[in-house]
């Protein structure tokens, strides 16, 4: 467990990059020190059980970082080191932190949950998930409670493994920041659906390079933002080996004076041939005072290859709200309705799953919270 | 007969431009009223107008529903009091399934009528009966409003909507187009069956005679320049189709 002095050491250390380095609309990262000089406990930690499924199945709960054995199932996961180390600035400082692995052989049918709570102050932990081939595994993820809460995970999918994941960012407030790395084997398939639907800024960074024919990368993502909030997002993928598929389907939402930066590049090398990739970004404003930035970028060396980008930001569709309207909903739920619609198109699993009723409860809980 | 919609003298623009320019027109209960005229009378406009689309203003006149003055009342409302808009051009909604979307439409004007909530399980009764009696695939109620359907499954779509809200008036603009012979037949029963009862009324627009022939109006207007410049019976229709608007837009 990282105590708060070694946090100031270790970000000394590391010296995040500002937004001139990175020469972006990324946040600046300055704040992140406030939250590491804080102490634990500062706020009470929230209720877990308003987190869980109502499954019974692996549940692992965290509170500041440190796992809580008494309140948890840990199922095929088991706490400890990670070898697995990032080159991220954020990730670095998760390196050598006690954190959870993952090691399956066969399928594991039921989905596994992990909470982590903050009570305020900052937390680093790793973890690594390994699936052998031919495996599969369904994941749930859930921050929640205040601080700083910096996660780097590690996937490592064997040939033909398939990993469904759900990242919530419900944090109240505080930073959420999440550095996704790993190895995908031949035909493997990672999909990912984040959600960020609470009061806490947040950073993701995913890299991966696709080096095993056939290997699927999928993204999705809704972030959900108001009043100063904001969510920065960064996706970097290479297509290294031959026919590998990925997609990045994200959805920004800003209200009031927030700000939601997404950035989704694609390198393809000429290694890559058949490669398939797309980026679909789309931003909705739901105040002029809010910003949605947004740079798909493709960096293409092979010549066959089906890459395709996109990016739009607008406002809410007055024609789809009167037609709302018209059928006697009140403008409120129309909007929410809309909003609604507009995030559901970045959900990226399998529907009818925990997954999708997971996000669905989500969406609708934030729109829930508006005045 | 009681009055369905009474409209006086109604004046309305867009971007500041006049469109409707002092339209006159009653329509009784048990009622089927055709409205016809060339392109840019103020046909939709007027249909935008009564079920309260922003951007339309309302400069002069006045235009009762059931005796309660409509134009006092918000979109929604109008719809929960028993208007309905079918739309020449139905707006997709993507990621919100049709079933979803239609209880909601049909739970929010119950509450707005201090109306019991239908469950979920009542609902899907309602609308997969309606769905059978419009031919449409029950796949097409969990699909997204709109999203990827053809013109005339767009067209039926919205006559699902009209049988499962059960509109006191339906205002239904050019419906007739985009639809196959086959297409045309199923939603001309749609609203025979759902509007055609002493109840209910009907204002069909249309630009053409097909239409009339399998639903038959008890009055055809002819709309030119923003006003109603002639009315008369069904055979009116037949005249037009026969002779052209001619004089009527000189």
């Amino acid at each position: 467990m990282t105590t708060v002095e070694d946090s100031h050491k270790t970000k000394a250390a590391l010296t995040l990059p500002s937004p001139h380095d990175e020469e972006w609309h990324w946040s600046r990262l300055n704040a992140l020190e406030i939250l590491a000089g804080e102490e634990h406990g500062q706020f009470p930690s929230p209720n877990p059980s308003s987190f869980w499924s109502g499954l019974t199945n692996p549940k692992l709960l965290f509170v500041d970082g440190v796992y809580q054995p008494e309140a948890s199932h840990p199922g095929p996961v088991k706490i400890g080191n990670v070898s697995a180390k990032s080159q991220n600035p954020l990730g670095q400082m998760t390196n050598g932190e006690r954190g959870w692995t993952l090691e399956i052989e066969e399928d594991c049918t039921q989905p596994i949950e992990i909470l982590y709570l903050g009570s305020g102050g900052a937390y680093h932990l790793p973890s690594s998930v390994r699936l052998a081939k031919n495996v599969s595994a369904t994941l749930v993820e859930t921050y929640a409670g205040r601080g700083w809460g910096n996660r780097f995970s590690y996937f490592d999918l064997g040939e033909n493994a398939q990993l469904q994941r759900l990242s919530r960012l419900s944090c109240e407030s505080g930073f959420t920041s999440l550095i996704e790395e790993g190895r995908l084997g031949e035909n493997a398939h990672l999909l990912t659906d984040w959600i960020g639907n609470k009061g806490a800024d947040s950073r993701i960074d995913q890299r991966f390079d696709l080096t095993a024919s056939g290997a699927e990368l999928m993204s999705g993502g809704a972030f959900l933002a108001r009043e100063k909030q904001r969510h920065d997002i960064m996706i970097i993928t290479r297509h290294v080996a031959e026919g590998c598929r990925s997609r990045q389907k994200l959805r920004a939402l800003a209200d009031d004076e927030s700000t939601v930066s997404l950035a989704v590049r694609t390198e393809v090398a000429a290694s890559a041939q058949k490669s398939d990739g797309e980026q679909s970004l789309k931003g909705l404003l739901l105040s002029r005072n809010a910003t949605v930035n947004m740079k798909p970028e493709l960096e293409i060396y092979a010549d066959d290859v089906k890459c395709a980008h996109g990016a739009a930001v607008g406002e809410l569709d007055p024609q789809a709200l009167f037609y709302l309207e018209s059928r006697g909903i009140d403008p409120e739920e129309a909007k929410d309705l809309l909003i609604q619609s507009f995030v559901m198109e970045a959900f990226i699993s399998t529907p009818d799953s925990l997954l999708y009723s997971t996000w669905l409860h989500d969406t609708e809980h934030w729109a829930g919270e508006k005045e | 007969m009681s009055k369905m919609l009474e409209i006086r003298n109604l004046r309305a623009e867009v971007d500041n431009k006049q469109i409707l320019k002092g339209l006159n027109l009653e329509i009784g209960a048990g009622e089927i009223h055709a409205i016809m005229g060339p392109n840019g009378a103020g046909k939709s406009t007027l249909s935008y107008v009564l079920s309260g689309k922003p951007g339309y203003t309302v400069t002069d006149g006045s235009a009762r529903f059931m005796g309660k003055d409509l134009l006092a009342m918000e979109p929604h409302e109008r719809a929960a009091a028993g208007l309905f808009l079918g739309f020449q051009y139905p707006v997709e909604i993507a990621g919100v399934s049709n079933l979803h979307f239609l209880r909601a439409a049909a739970n929010a004007q119950r509450k707005t009528r201090g109306e019991e909530e239908l469950s979920a399980g009542e609902f899907i009764k309602i609308a997969s009966k309606e769905a059978k009696a419009l031919g449409i695939n029950p796949e097409m109620l969990k699909r997204p409003v709109n999203v990827g359907f053809s013109g005339g499954e767009k067209k039926r779509n919205e006559m699902m909507q009209m049988a499962v809200l059960q509109p006191k008036l339906a205002i239904l603009d050019e419906t007739d187009s985009g639809l196959d012979i086959d297409a045309l037949r199923i939603v001309s029963e749609s609203i025979n069956r759902v509007m055609r009862r002493p109840d209910r009324s009907v204002l069909l627009i249309t630009h053409y005679q097909r239409l009339l022939d399998h639903v038959k109006p008890d009055f055809v207007h002819v709309l030119v320049k923003g006003q109603i410049v002639r009315s008369g019976g069904a055979e009116l229709a037949l005249e037009l189709e026969r002779e052209g608007y001619g004089e009527l837009v000189a």
